[in-house]
């Protein structure tokens, strides 16, 4: 049931992109409408499949890496429908469809069969400590696309101040709404560490990994805040930080075995 | 506060370029820390961030910080978020030094019936004012039925596959082949006696295998052992069919259900210990790391004393709520980001 719910939602997110790039030609405001409604229907249906799965799998549905792929989807559009409330900011809409699509591209051939947990992973913080970790890796990656789109605009000159100020305000919003949630995520982690393992810090790979990205964050805020670092610096320092969120969440899985590789 | 701003060596190490200098540092040293576990050698790993010299960069940091933060100390409500935040870093680096030089972390082996009161701590031994007692030691399986799980054959030279679920004394036809096969014996941990007799060592899967009854299109019959977790290796007189045997139960828990018996204070308690269940008692936590993999007779828990975690989760959860005062406010919608 619930691999059904996710192929439907993968093909409104699809249907939603080409209705985004009819919009783009056209400009006629009812594509995007349309293409926004069908994004977040989308998002319904891949949310009642996490709850589907959870039920199937009795326990929460966030250790595979098919698991993980769908809940960094998953993530990265509740941030969009979240800053859209609050900012009514629309144009983020097809950044977050391209993201989800190709996170979702990733996990449809993944391995879906649900696996019983190890002991260690048993725990009450599991949810909690994946689940901020990925709201934050969502709106970092929505950060990300928007630093390189800003860089690509200010290199061709394409765009006035006013917009490129716009993208830089929006990354760091983003980086600003992200932080505080990586920050959860790692206190959540070291608590559960500490009651599976007798240790809140054992300087794992992707333990260790996931620090470097808070503080390449951490670099972000104080530099923007303090040395007035804006526009080109700091979005080439957002990039940087999504290297390491990419690297923390995919590249030591494949390449750095430790505690948390996916089964 | 003045003399934080008019000494030259306080206004360096509390300033802002040393702290984007120290970050750039630690997180270069804690990416080469990462991959250097898989680049090393398995015999030439080394104690990367347990040595000296990061300890030493950390503690620059924190006197980064404290300096950084006592020079500006400020409770007023604009600053109180940022002043949190920094105090609160500062708490879980003490805090994990107390942890790195305070910490006591041994394992203790009980067995079943019997208690034990040292850790040991490498060659050194660790006694503690009170004894815990190993009732019993169980693993729960998600599901060790062999009944759940498959046998697969292959007939040759038609490459012909069948898949079957095991079900003891029903014969099993393989379609269009002319052969027949019935399971005869289950052992959960195949072992062989000075007989060199097949017998069942323990109830645990630890080397499952199947007896399966061969009947060949010629009736010729074959008995044979078709191992879990050691395919092709047993002794097959018809070449012709092969079996897999594709049995792997997951453990669901390892149990140990303890008492801890303090003499000193007349005091016994009961105690259930699982991953993720520590037991806590006197500031030591006790940890289940390990166990008797033939006989299940005894337990190994690891034993910590750490006096620097409570400071580490209350600098967490300070850190948190900074984070929540300082940017809860910029995320409301401004001038800057209306009508886009
Ligand atoms: C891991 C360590 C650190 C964390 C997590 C951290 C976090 C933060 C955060 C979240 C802010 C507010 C940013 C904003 O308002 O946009 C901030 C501001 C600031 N940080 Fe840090 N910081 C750290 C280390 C340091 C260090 C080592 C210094 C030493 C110079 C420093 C100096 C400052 C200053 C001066 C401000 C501005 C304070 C203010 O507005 O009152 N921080 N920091």
């Amino acid at each position: 049931m619930s691999d059904i719910l996710l192929k439907t939602a993968y093909i409104f997110y699809l249907v939603s992109a080409v209705f985004f790039c009819i919009h783009l030609f056209s400009l006629n405001k009812t594509w995007d409408r349309i293409a926004r409604f069908l994004l977040k229907t989308g998002f319904v249906l891949q949310t009642a499949m996490v709850g589907v799965r959870w039920y199937e799998a009795g326990r929460p549905p966030f250790t595979s890496m098919y698991e993980a792929l769908v809940l960094f989807a998953w993530s990265v559009i509740l941030v969009y429908i979240i800053f859209e409330q609050v900012y009514k900011i629309r144009s983020l809409a097809i950044p977050v469809n391209i993201l989800a699509l190709i996170f979702l591209s990733a996990a449809l051939p993944s391995e879906s069969a649900i696996k019983p947990l190890v002991p260690a992973l048993q725990s009450r913080w599991m949810s909690v400590h994946v689940i901020t970790y990925f709201i934050g890796y969502g709106a970092l990656s929505i950060a990300f696309v928007l630093s390189a789109v800003y860089l690509l605009l200010a290199y061709q000159k394409k765009i006035d101040q006013k917009g490129l100020d716009l993208l830089d305000e929006f990354t760091y919003r983003l980086i600003v709404f992200g932080f505080p949630f990586l920050t959860v995520g790692m206190t959540t982690g070291s608590v559960w560490a500490d009651s599976a393992w007798g240790s809140y810090w054992n300087w794992d790979p992707k333990e260790t990994c996931s620090l470097i990205t808070w503080l390449v964050y951490a670099v972000y805020l104080h530099a923007r805040l303090l040395k007035g670092w804006k526009g080109k610096k700091s979005a080439y320092l957002s990039l940087l930080g999504f290297l390491a969120t990419l690297f923390t969440f995919i590249g030591v899985n494949f390449i750095l075995p430790g505690l948390h590789s996916y089964s | 506060m003045k003399l934080f701003r008019e000494n030259k060596i306080l206004r360096f190490l509390g300033s802002l370029k040393l702290a984007l200098f120290l970050f750039c540092a630690i997180i270069l040293v804690c990416f080469i820390g990462a991959i250097l576990p898989s680049i090393l050698p398995e015999d030439r790993q080394l104690d990367f961030f347990g040595s000296g010299w990061f300890f030493a960069l950390l503690t620059v940091f924190g006197l980064n910080i404290a300096i950084c933060a006592f020079s500006r100390l400020s409770f007023a409500a604009k600053k109180i978020g940022s002043t949190l935040v920094h105090l609160s870093v500062l708490l879980i680096l003490l805090g994990s030094m107390l942890s790195y030089f305070f910490s006591i972390r041994g394992t203790m082996e009980i067995e079943e019936g019997q208690s034990q009161d040292r850790l040991m701590l490498g060659c050194k031994i660790h006694k503690l004012d009170f004894r815990v007692h190993l009732e019993d030691f169980a693993i729960d399986w998600y599901s060790a039925e062999p009944d759940k799980y498959e046998i697969r054959a292959r007939v040759d030279p038609e490459n012909i596959l069948a898949a079957f679920r095991l079900n003891k004394a029903q014969e099993q036809k393989i379609a269009n082949t002319g052969y027949s096969f019935a399971l005869k014996d289950y052992f959960s941990d195949f072992g062989l006696d000075e007989n060199m007799r097949a017998y069942n060592k323990s109830s645990q899967p630890n080397n499952p295998a199947v007896l399966i009854g061969i009947i060949s299109p010629s009736g010729a019959q074959e008995e044979r052992w078709v191992f879990a977790n050691h395919p092709g290796m047993g002794m097959d007189r018809d070449n012709n069919i092969k079996f897999r045997f594709n049995f792997q139960p997951q453990v669901r828990e390892y149990r140990s259900r303890v008492r801890v018996i303090d003499e000193k204070n007349n005091l016994t308690r009961n105690a259930l210990i699982k991953v993720n269940q520590p037991l806590s008692y006197k500031g030591y936590s006790f940890y289940q790391v390990d166990y008797d993999h033939d006989q299940l007779k005894y337990t190994v828990l690891e034993g910590v004393y750490d006096p620097g975690v409570r400071f580490v989760f209350a600098g967490f959860l300070l850190l948190n709520l900074g984070l929540g005062v300082i940017f809860y406010p910029k995320l409301k919608p401004g001038p800057k980001t209306e009508n886009k």
